[in-house]
């Protein structure tokens, strides 16, 4: 049994090629230009430019834009984040078990995630903006005093552009939880229940190690969806107020398109992607040391 | 008694946060659908509802030839590039998930890399290389771009559920002779359903929504996707709100419908009961 | 899986059957009034059977089908020559009219914005057009035929262009009611905001999520006194010679006088373009400064005259020594040519067709455009006043720079100081980030001459 387990390498590696050269050819091969060009001074258009070594790399860390717009996807990040799986987790929870109408709520959550970035961003604009539903309904039940810039104040801003992103995830992570509880044999918690544990201790020895490849497969998008965020603060904000907003993958594309400084702005990207390499490579192995295999 | 009331309280806070929630998250879906039917003076005033319901947008918007073309180019590319997906990463995944070797370690981080980079600053490559394959232009190459988008996610989320199909499965397959090929396809992969789904609605929603591509790559309007054909409503000094809320209304019903009928895969449960002991 | 195969292939099925529809459709003429209709093949081609007609391909982002009409008008007089009309959504126009020039795949005949042209024309994309008969019709306006020049010669034509103050759009009936007339200096523009703001109604408001409409509003006042001294002014500050902060101080110094006297509405910064004016339709803002394009907007169309009636007086500014009012100009969109096309005949024929005095000013009129060209077309009524304002002796319209400061300055930079401005920042913190932010791009800024 085991030679014949060990031929199977050739079809394993086999297998995989479709995939790769899919993946190579489209994705990958621009993604090569971009660390090539992170090493000149092209500005994105003219026909010639020059290799200038690492200079773009030590402008990166001399650059206030950088460093704030950074600042502001980390806060982004780690908040969209935490307050996202204790949701996206919770919420599984509560509609895998007996629950009235569960198949109707798992629907409502999930729905948007089925809208496009765009367009819910447009649509919750018209919600926080100055004049918008949320300050004219709060004027219309006599609130006013609790009316707020919410996008155009530096300090509410972000916290608003996290609500949204929460809002448009948190069901496909509920989805993905709750596929993972599901396959859970129901004949653990038996054994478990008749062992005597009760609901929490299920919980955290039994349910959250037998779900951990949900968890890694939610951390991980979470991590790297919320580090690249663009349309939405772009759509909302545009960046501002003040730059309050500004996150880095806008300020990547700025550098691309409107600073004219291509081979700056792939040379953040290389940096931004090397560092999301690093906390996602040690979430994955953090996660998946925990995995149990059945 | 106590034990029961403090269940009551647990009983009503559930349903309390759960409804609250859904209301939250309702709201802007029942905005856009409430505007598809507002004419273009009432869309800007945001909290009053409708006269009456006008169907004039969607009259508009169904009349519209190109529109509807671009409808059934929408699910083309979508269709065609979520199959491919599908298959290529789920077998691909078999291989890295079920082997322990350097190389399928590389491969799953390789794989993963391209989803942690922001992918604004690709479109002269993507555009150069479509150029050079003579793919400019049309649906073929939008497809193979999309789908190759789609590739990271998809051995995501195949290699960490490969993991929850027991080994012992696999040994017995081919203790009865079953061929490698034969191995995936009638057994690993109709176990997969869950993930599969849940992978083939993200993908297919991505695909769908996604404007840049088919803006970079398509010229044709009757190759346009429905991202696309909303542009038509747009002029330099304004658009026609009207029209645009109505074909992001139609164009957001066939991910809900494969949504739902999607519902009845995704939580079959992979294994429970077909291997004991 | 045998579900979903079989859906999968239904779909596949019934998507074909669609297409199949379709291609036959690409055959018949569409003259139909759908949008982003963009193939208009036209049978009249067979007309004339000798010779297989030459196609060309035309690109300009009018989305909304604008261009369609004039393209066919050209067809139906040239029925040798097809063309083949692409609209490209306007936001993302320059970053794709790049990627085809780069990759050797430029339209033959295509319509630019102004920030375009020194880039293309300096990376030889585009087609020397000196010697073609209706740059006559440039010549004539020194100051915008030498924005064109590059090197002693010119490779586009200006279809359309805006300059100086903007006009000020007002609700004339609104006016009326509280007494007022339309101010002609700034003293009186700013006692009509404060009687507007008695009156307990925001007296300005700018679609600022938009970033431009505000940044707009200012560009064209400010620094006129400056402007005068310092025509070359991006020269002198590249050179270094004058700061970005001394330059546009009166700007911003503006800017932050009227928010903090309340004349600017507070929705302005969250607000975008479109949203600003029900705003001001429905009489929450008095006066929307816009550009020339305003009155044709259908949102005025069918408006009870009783209670609105759309009227625009020329923005104030403060003129300089010589008492002239100085003002940038700018031009809108422009018409080039590939210089790499492969049907040179067939392109400059369009080219020149499309630049006919006759032909230009029919566009014009379509489209509510204006020019400061010498051509005869129709002008709205409602900005006529301000237009035949504007091109009198009493305005010194500034076309080029011979240095082109970078976009990323003059949009980004700009805009982004206006918006702080209505975040709550002032003038001085925004016009020492100016100073910054110019150091940062100078090393991208072109020298034209």
């Amino acid at each position: 049994m085991l030679k014949k387990l060990k031929s199977e390498t050739s079809y394993q590696l086999l297998v995989t090629i479709p995939a790769l050269v899919l993946f190579i050819a489209f994705t990958y091969y621009p993604l090569i230009s971009t660390l090539r060009y992170s090493f000149t001074n092209w500005n994105g258009f003219k026909s010639t430019y020059d290799f200038v070594g690492f200079d773009n790399f030590i402008k990166i860390f001399k650059d206030q834009d950088v460093g704030s717009s950074f600042y502001n996807t980390i806060y982004f990040a780690v908040f969209s984040i935490l307050i996202g799986i204790v949701l996206q987790l919770g919420l599984a929870v509560l509609l895998y078990g007996k629950f009235k109408g569960k198949k109707f709520f798992r629907a409502i959550f999930y729905m948007p995630c089925v809208i496009s970035q765009l367009v819910a961003s447009l649509t919750w604009l018209g919600f926080f903006q100055y004049s918008g539903v949320i300050n004219e309904t709060l004027v219309s039940l006599g609130l006013s005093v609790l009316v707020h810039d919410w996008i155009g104040n530096p300090e509410s801003v972000k916290n608003v552009l996290i609500f949204i992103n929460i809002w448009q995830w948190t069901g496909y992570g509920m989805v993905i939880y709750l596929a993972g509880l599901t396959a859970i044999p129901l004949d653990v918690y038996e054994s478990a229940r008749i062992d005597g544990a009760n609901n929490i201790q299920q919980f955290f020895k039994i349910t959250l190690p037998l779900i951990m490849q949900a968890v890694t497969i939610n951390l991980f998008i979470g991590i790297t969806g919320a580090m690249k965020i663009f349309d939405m603060p772009f759509v909302l904000t545009k960046g501002g107020p003040i730059g309050a907003s500004k996150m880095l993958s806008m300020t990547i594309y700025d550098n691309a398109f409107l600073y004219q400084r291509f081979g700056y702005s792939s040379a953040i990207g290389v940096v931004f992607f090397l560092f999301i390499a690093t906390i996602t490579v040690v979430q994955i192995v953090v996660t998946r040391k925990r995995e149990v295999e059945y | 008694m106590q034990n029961d009331r403090g269940n009551k309280l647990f009983t009503f806070l559930k349903y309390a946060l759960v409804i609250t929630g859904s209301v939250i998250v309702a709201i802007p879906i029942l905005y856009i659908l409430i505007s598809g039917f507002k004419t273009s003076y009432e869309i800007s005033q945001p909290l009053k509802f409708p006269a009456s319901p006008n169907f004039d947008n969607f009259m508009k918007v169904i009349n519209n030839k190109t529109v509807m073309f671009s409808f059934a180019n929408s699910f083309i590319i979508t269709g065609v590039s979520v199959f491919i997906d599908v298959i290529l990463c789920s077998i691909a995944s078999y291989s890295i998930g079920r082997s322990n070797k350097k190389i399928f370690v590389f491969l799953y981080l390789f794989f993963l890399s391209a989803m942690m980079i922001p992918a604004v600053a690709n479109l002269t490559s993507i555009y150069s290389i479509i150029y050079q394959l003579g793919l400019k232009d049309t649906r073929l190459g939008l497809i193979l771009v999309e789908a190759s988008m789609q590739i990271p996610m998809g051995i995501l989320l195949f290699t960490g559920f490969i993991k929850t199909i027991p080994k012992e499965l696999d040994e017995a397959a081919s203790l009865d002779g079953c061929g490698y090929f034969r191995r995936f396809f009638q057994i690993i992969f109709p176990l997969l359903k869950p993930i599969t789904f849940s992978y083939a609605t993200i993908a297919s929603i991505q695909v769908w929504n996604d404007f840049l591509m088919p803006l970079l790559i398509l010229s044709d309007n009757n190759k346009k996707p429905i991202t696309l054909a909303i542009y038509g409503f747009v002029n330099e000094h304004g658009a026609d709100y009207g029209a645009i809320y109505a074909s992001l209304i139609i164009a957001m019903i066939p991910p809900i419908l494969f949504f739902l009928f999607s519902q009845k895969y995704l939580y079959s449960g992979i294994t429970a009961g077909s291997v004991k002991g | 899986m045998k579900k979903l195969v079989s859906t999968l292939l239904s779909v596949l099925l019934l998507g074909t059957m669609l297409l199949g529809c379709s291609s036959k459709a690409e055959v018949v003429t569409e003259t139909s009034k759908a949008p982003a209709d963009g193939t208009a093949s036209t049978t009249a081609a067979d007309a004339s059977a000798a010779t297989e007609p030459t196609v060309i391909k035309y690109v300009s982002w009018m989305t909304n089908g604008e261009d369609i009409p004039f393209v066919e008008a050209f067809m139906s007089e040239n029925p040798d020559i097809i063309v083949e009309y692409e609209a490209i959504d306007g936001t993302n126009y320059d970053k794709l009219l790049s990627v085809r020039l780069m990759t050797d795949d430029a339209p033959d005949v295509f319509l630019i914005q102004w920030a375009q042209y020194a880039k293309y024309a300096q990376e030889n994309y585009l087609m020397d057009v000196t010697e073609q008969p209706s740059m006559a019709l440039l010549q004539a306006n020194s100051g915008l035929a030498n924005a064109f020049t590059m090197d002693s010669k010119q490779y586009g034509f200006p279809i359309n262009t805006n300059g100086g103050p903007l006009p000020i759009y007002y609700n004339k009936v609104y006016f009326d009611k509280l007494g007022i007339t339309p101010p002609t200096t700034l003293e009186e523009f700013y006692s009509v905001c404060e009687k507007i703001k008695a009156d307990g109604v925001d007296p300005l408001v700018f679609g600022a999520q938009d970033k431009w409409p505000i940044e707009m509003f200012f560009r064209y006042h400010q620094y006129t006194n400056l402007l005068s001294e310092h025509p070359q002014y991006a020269n002198d500050l590249y050179k270094g010679t004058m700061l970005p902060s001394e330059f546009y101080k009166s700007e911003f110094e503006m800017g932050e006088d009227l928010f903090n006297k309340g004349y600017i509405s507070k929705a302005s910064l969250t607000l975008t373009w479109p949203q600003s004016v029900p705003y001001f339709i429905e009489g929450k803002a008095a006066m929307l400064p816009q550009g020339p394009w305003v009155p044709s907007m259908p949102e005025f169309a069918e408006l009870d005259p009783s209670v609105f009636q759309l009227a625009a007086f020329t923005s104030p500014a403060t003129p300089a020594a010589d008492g002239k009012i100085y003002a940038m100009g700018e031009v809108d969109r422009s018409i080039v040519v590939s210089s790499t096309t492969k049907n040179k005949e067939a392109a400059l024929r369009f080219f020149n067709w499309f630049t006919d005095k006759t032909n230009l000013a029919k566009y014009l009129s379509a489209q509510s455009l204006t020019t400061v060209l010498d051509l005869e077309y129709t002008i709205n009524p409602i900005i006529a006043d301000h237009i035949k304002n504007i091109s009198s002796d009493k305005y010194q319209l500034i076309w080029s720079q011979d240095v082109q400061l970078t976009p990323a300055f003059m949009t980004d930079a700009m805009f982004n100081g206006f918006q702080n401005l209505l975040a709550g920042s002032n003038a001085k913190a925004e016009l020492e980030r100016l100073d910054s932010e110019f150091d940062k791009t100078k090393d991208a800024i072109i020298v034209l001459k």
